[in-house]
């Protein structure tokens, strides 16, 4: 990337950083509480779909579930607005809740 | 959109490794330690290391079993470690029933006399203190928020990296102080990538049912027990309530080595030893494998009879608890223990120079901050230091409270953490009283005091032990005084360069960023 467009958009985001302390704290929320929701959405959903033995779905669901959290983390700071920081754990929640309503009317 | 990507992560690894770095730099240096938790443990308690072994394995379970029979005969199990190339005693331990008290002791295989070794977590403090920070739920918690967010910060810095091939190769230690911080922390980064990663993620693994209990709760009622009763076979019987006579161990040694491998058992558990229900469990070794499971093999100890063994396991089971077994690293023999420790070191370090890095670049932009801006990069910088060097003095002198503390004294184990956690303490007082460099260069000097001084006081304190035991061919308090040297050797030399050629750095340092020094900042590491 040429220099002098590197440091217009340092400065934007600078720029944006300091506007918005909200967003900031937005973000870390969508990564916080909204990565480990979904996370342990996508880990139920997982134990309940995949057609293996309960005790090995307790370990391979939940060694999956750390390789998510991560990424949805990643995924809340860079996103281009905090709208789609949110949809990603938004949208992994929503996907992964067929096998939990499937699971809920049996119960 | 490539550009904002990458600053959105480096702004991502700057501050959430802020936030992140002075805690996950204590958990990575006390895990470092806890690779050699069985050497260190041996080492603290010089009991141990003047306790006669026998070559033959028989003779020393017979020991131990004599000596619990006459010690320890209403115990509802006996628990016997039998000596090991890295714990080379014979180990025994029971509970009390009434008042649940633990009681450990090393039995001598040619009088059959026990001795209590003086109370000391031993190594074992570091690997409590990197588990959970001794603070129970809680510390468990935050060591796995700590891992969740070294794994975002290994992601972002990738992200960030434009030349990740080229940086195998770059070192640039005579440049300015930022670029060469920022070459060691990138060549500790990339050339460890896979180890950072590995240890990271098996890390939340080894905690997986209290971080994220989601498919536990479904499945076991949250039971973490439960889940491991499926895996792991259980054969033990109930007491019958009438007593019983033990048979000799020798043939069910045999029989169990037949079952689990030669010259493989070296723990077993004794359950209900005057009943005539009474059992011993043999464990086979887990050194030689990477998953942690440990094949066994279970006798009712009255009749002989086989009760059951495992030697088989869940394939999904056993993979996952390799994970558990990379982390812990127990396998492959002393070389594999030492690449972890010095993997673990060069970790450490990658954090420690993060944090340095984010200082110097701060330090540079200090003309144009505000005044509270300043305070804030004045506060980091202190914290900078009680985190990295102030830990490392506070780790030392846990050495020398153990052999300094009085052998008899109460509540002696946990004394000596206590002095740990106030030596911690003290180095905070100590770098806000000095400027930054002094602050570093005067506790990086004590660390190397303390560690250099560590095998005279090993001499001093355990009369000729040291002697004694390199004449019986036990090396292991020989090797940590002499590691225990060379750190604190490598400690020395880095205050050192502290002090030493501040003209050329402060050229480097400034140069490039045709900038003045600014009149009245504390000197950092430039």
């Amino acid at each position: 990337m040429p220099i002098q467009a590197e440091t217009r958009t340092r400065k934007a985001v600078k720029h944006n950083a300091k506007s918005s302390l909200l967003d900031i704290l937005s973000r870390s929320l969508a990564a916080g509480a909204g990565g480990y929701v979904a996370s342990y959405a996508f880990t139920g959903a997982l134990a309940l779909a995949l057609p293996l033995q309960p005790l090995e779905l307790a370990y391979l669901a939940t060694a999956l579930s750390f390789v998510l959290y991560p990424v949805l983390v990643i995924w809340a700071f860079a996103a281009a607005t905090p709208v789609r920081a949110w949809a990603g754990p938004l949208l992994v929640t929503a996907l992964s809740s067929p096998p939990w309503l499937w699971h809920g009317t049996l119960a | 959109m490539k550009g904002r990507l990458r600053l959105s992560m480096a702004w991502l690894h700057t501050w959430g490794g802020l936030l992140i770095s002075w805690l996950l730099f204590a958990v990575l240096w006390s895990g470092t330690l806890a690779i050699f938790a069985p050497e260190i443990t041996h080492w603290m308690q010089p009991e141990r290391q003047q306790m006669a072994t026998s070559a033959d394995k028989i003779i020393n379970a017979d020991a131990a079993l004599r000596y619990l029979r006459r010690e320890a005969p209403d115990a509802s199990a006996w628990f016997i470690d039998l000596p090991n190339p890295r714990a080379p005693v014979i180990q025994v331990a029971w509970t009390e029933v009434q008042t649940g008290m633990r009681h450990t002791r090393i039995v001598d295989a040619r009088t059959t006399a026990g001795t209590t070794p003086r109370p000391s977590e031993g190594g074992e403090h570091f690997g409590h203190f990197h588990a959970d920070l001794h603070s129970g739920t809680l510390g468990i918690w935050l060591v796995g928020l700590t891992g969740l967010l070294m794994l975002v910060a290994i992601i972002s810095g990738v992200i960030i990296h434009k030349r990740i091939f080229k940086d195998f190769f770059t070192f640039r230690p005579r440049s300015s102080a930022q670029r060469s911080w920022l070459d060691g922390h990138n060549a500790g980064g990339v050339l460890l990538l896979p180890f950072h990663l590995m240890i990271a993620y098996t890390g939340l693994i080894c905690h997986f049912a209290i971080f994220m209990p989601a498919a536990v709760n479904l499945y076991f009622g949250g039971d973490e027990d439960a889940l491991r009763s499926e895996v792991v076979q259980r054969h033990a019987i109930k007491p019958a309530n009438e007593p019983g006579v033990l048979k000799p161990v020798a043939p069910l040694l045999q029989r169990a080595e037949t079952i689990l491998g030669a010259d493989s058992v070296h723990m077993m558990i004794v359950r209900n030893p005057g009943d005539l229900h009474a059992s011993v469990q043999f464990y086979r070794d887990v050194d030689d494998r990477l998953a942690l499971v440990a094949d066994h093999a279970t006798f009712n100890m009255v009749t002989g009879e086989l009760l059951g063994s495992q030697t088989e396991w869940n394939p999904v089971a056993r993979s996952f608890r390799a994970m558990v077994g990379l982390h812990m690293g127990l396998f492959g023999g002393w070389i594999m223990q030492w690449l972890y420790f010095l993997a673990g070191l060069v970790c450490s370090a990658m954090v420690a120079s993060g944090l340095v890095l984010f200082s110097i670049k701060r330090r540079t932009k200090h003309a144009s901050a505000s005044r509270g801006q300043r305070n804030f990069y004045r506060a980091v910088e202190r914290l900078n230091v009680v985190a990295v060097p102030g830990l490392i003095v506070a780790s030392a002198g846990y050495f020398w409270a153990n052999r300094l503390l009085p052998v008899a004294m109460s509540e002696r184990a946990s004394t000596e953490i206590l002095v740990f956690f106030l030596l911690w303490a003290l180095t905070a007082v100590h770098a806000c009283a000095r400027p930054t460099t002094a602050a570093w260069r005067e506790q990086l000097a004590m660390a190397a005091i303390l560690c250099m001084g560590l095998p005279a006081l090993d001499m001093c304190t355990a009369g000729n032990a040291l002697s004694l035991s390199v004449a019986r061919k036990d090396f292991i308090p020989l090797a940590v005084d002499l590691t225990a040297l060379a750190f604190g050797l490598m400690m020395a030399a880095i205050a050192y360069r502290l002090t030493a050629k501040p003209k050329a750095r402060q050229r480097g340092a400034t140069a490039p960023l045709r900038q003045a020094p600014t009149a009245g900042t504390p000197g950092i590491l430039t």
